[in-house]
């Protein structure tokens, strides 16, 4: 095995591959940053170019783009509350306030640090565990799957602020938004009203910028007074966290790593739940709940660390069982099969320097992320201070654009205005929007765990309760509902 | 318009907003194919979803009653702010594809900026001129987006 090592030393340390490595996290980082414009477009406009390359090199730099957009994604969702991913909406929980409270510069440099303590801990799992995580990954059938969704749904909504039957309420209804457009087992349209242009669902960027940007700027143009962040102190003192705040910043970021690098193993929606998980834990184990949602620096540095690492474990089951987790892994899966590797449980024995190679640039990326990040902080944080009236065009602007940049369809635009105007109605009757998006997303997964697993059991119901693990999920779930509803009658009633 | 509108007893008004849409996706998933347990059809998972959600708007409308009545209230600049920023992003679909990036982009632009109490002339002229520079350098030269960016009809 160290002979490996060595073998992937010298492929990421060669000079194309610390050439490569760095062009994708640079390019990584700032499609990150851009609201809409996705990873997913870009890694596919670089896959032909990798051809021409050793496919250990182009992967490292297809991979670069990949876990360096974790990196960018952040900033909008935090300085501007313009997540553009689901994941990114998680950090806007607690980063946007800190940045209403003048701290934005402190919250962007503990998400750089507390992506880069995930990420490398998630590479350093990928490295020592990959073989018995796939085979984690391979134990979990639909019965968990379902158990596993529906935990990651409940705990979302039970860190609501709202009341957990709001925001059950709002998942109900992301789902559904979710099961818009073909039905891939049946092939019948569903909820399309026979527009063409839904056949392949609701555009995820539209729906996330809708319903969380765009009602930002209409709520800071009615209030009359254009947002007030304090005049940010560019110092790199600013930047630090307090000692108080390093306290609580740093456990919050192991425990993200941790729950990250096993969630992100599961293909589909690894870091996605990662992310839900991460912070309802760090909300349970809080003494002070309350300050969730109003700029707690846990709530940004676990979700943030656990999605990182879950972008590395990730790698797992698509190089050891040739399953992509999802459509940008499915990308990377492509790279090597046209070079005619084929990923396998043997991968890493029979192509060491690829899969060594790839961990050590991993390595080597995150460094290079992190020093790339950290001075970019004083520019972002520079933008705010541009006055509102400037500002708020050009969010508009940059959301039509990213929109539009998916899939080039003009009816997107309009999807941006229709969620814009549910998402201001939405505030103004107290609903989040945060379980809304996850119910859009896990939505379609969900529905086809269930059929998998009445399938498997012949319409069984039991099934769903027949696995150890699956009942385990099921109880803390249970548990996370008992408790959230124990506290709502207490307050209710005393 | 000069006074802000009100809303009263929104909870009540969302329960029985969630309660519509819930029966509205059921009488929907009621058509598509229900299936049978070991071959669930298309739907038989959202009429599941359909009769959560109407339970959970059920539930929000009852609590109403037994909870202190409030006011909603949407601050009449809301008004103006939303139906600018609408009309922009309206603008920016309908021109785009027929005349480019750029146009698009300045229209927007303009549009949005009468959603704001205050026009700033000359933040304005800024930001339309500036703007569709930085989208261009970013977007078309530097992202390879499959747009023109001045067109004149198509």
């Amino acid at each position: 095995m160290f002979s490996d090592f060595q073998l992937g030393l010298e492929v990421a340390l060669s000079w194309n591959g610390l050439l490569m490595c760095a062009v994708g996290v640079t390019l990584g980082t700032f499609i990150g940053v851009l609201p809409g414009v996705g990873v997913l477009a870009t890694i596919a406009m670089l896959l032909p170019i990798t051809f021409g390359m050793e496919p250990a090199i182009g992967l490292i730099m297809l991979a670069g783009v990949f876990y360096g957009a974790a990196y960018g994604g952040s900033t909008a969702g935090i300085l501007l509350n313009l997540p553009g991913t689901a994941n990114t909406a998680v950090t806007c929980l607690d980063g946007f306030p800190l940045n209403q409270q003048g701290r934005g510069a402190m919250a962007l440099f503990v998400t750089a640090i507390a992506s880069f303590v995930g990420s490398m801990f998630g590479a350093l799992i990928l490295a020592v565990l990959s073989h018995p995580l796939a085979e984690m990954a391979r134990g979990f059938g639909p019965q968990e799957y379902f158990a596993l969704l529906l935990l990651g749904i409940i705990a979302a909504s039970s860190f609501s602020s709202v009341g957990l039957v709001r925001a059950i309420a709002m998942t109900f209804f992301g789902i559904l938004i979710g099961l818009i457009g073909v039905d891939m087992n049946t092939g019948i349209e569903r909820f399309t009203f026979g527009s063409q242009f839904l056949y392949d669902g609701m555009p995820l960027v539209a729906l996330a910028i809708g319903l969380f940007g765009i009602p930002e700027v209409i709520k800071n143009l009615a209030e009359k007074n254009t947002p007030k962040i304090e005049q940010p102190h560019l110092s790199y003192k600013a930047m630090l966290p307090k000692r108080q705040e390093w306290k609580r910043a740093v456990p919050a970021m192991g425990r993200g790593a941790g729950i990250g690098s096993i969630l992100g193993v599961l293909p589909g929606a690894g870091s996605l739940i990662a992310s839900f998980v991460s912070y309802a834990v760090e909300r349970n184990l809080s003494k002070t709940p309350g300050k969730f949602g109003k700029g707690a620096i846990e709530g940004i540095s676990s979700p943030e660390s656990a999605n990182n690492a879950a972008i590395q474990t990730a790698f797992v089951p698509t190089l050891t069982l040739g399953v992509p987790g999802d459509s940008t892994m499915a990308i990377v899966l492509a790279a090597l099969l046209v070079h005619g590797i084929n990923p396998g449980p043997q991968f890493a024995s029979q192509h060491p320097d690829i899969f060594w190679g790839l961990i050590v640039s991993f390595l080597i990326g995150n460094f290079l992320l992190l020093i790339i990040n950290i001075p970019l902080i004083g520019i972002w944080v520079r933008l705010l201070s541009i006055p509102y009236t400037i500002l708020f065009p050009c969010i508009v602007v940059f959301s039509c654009v990213g929109v539009y940049s998916v899939r080039y369809e003009t009816i997107d635009v309009l999807f941006i205005a229709g969620f814009a105007a549910l998402g201001f109605a939405m505030r103004l009757f107290r609903l989040e929007a945060t379980p809304l998006l996850l119910g859009f997303v896990l939505g379609p997964m969900l529905e086809e765990h269930f059929r998998r697993t009445l399938l498997l059991s012949r319409g069984d119901l039991g099934a769903f309760v027949s696995q150890p693990i699956s009942i385990t999920l099921y109880l803390v779930s249970a548990g996370m509902v008992f408790w959230v509803a124990k506290n709502a009658l207490v307050k209710r009633f005393r | 318009m000069d006074q802000d509108f009100r809303i009263r007893r929104p909870d009540l008004i969302l329960g029985l907003a969630l309660v519509g849409v819930g029966v509205g996706a059921a009488a929907l998933s009621v058509n598509y194919d229900i299936g049978h347990l070991n071959d669930i059809g298309a739907g038989f998972f959202p009429l599941i979803v359909a009769a959560c959600l109407i339970l959970c708007g059920l539930l929000i409308g009852l609590f109403s009653f037994s909870s202190p009545e409030t006011t909603l209230v949407l601050p009449k600049n809301g008004v103006r702010a939303i139906l600018a920023i609408f009309c922009a992003i309206f603008a920016f679909s309908m021109t785009i594809e027929p005349l480019g990036l750029v146009p698009a982009i300045v229209l927007t632009v303009i549009i949005s900026a009468f959603g704001s109490h205050e026009v700033v002339g000359k933040h304005l002229l800024i930001v339309a001129i500036v703007l569709p520079i930085i989208c261009y350098l970013t977007f078309i030269m530097g992202l390879d987006l499959h747009v023109p960016a001045f067109q004149l009809g198509r």
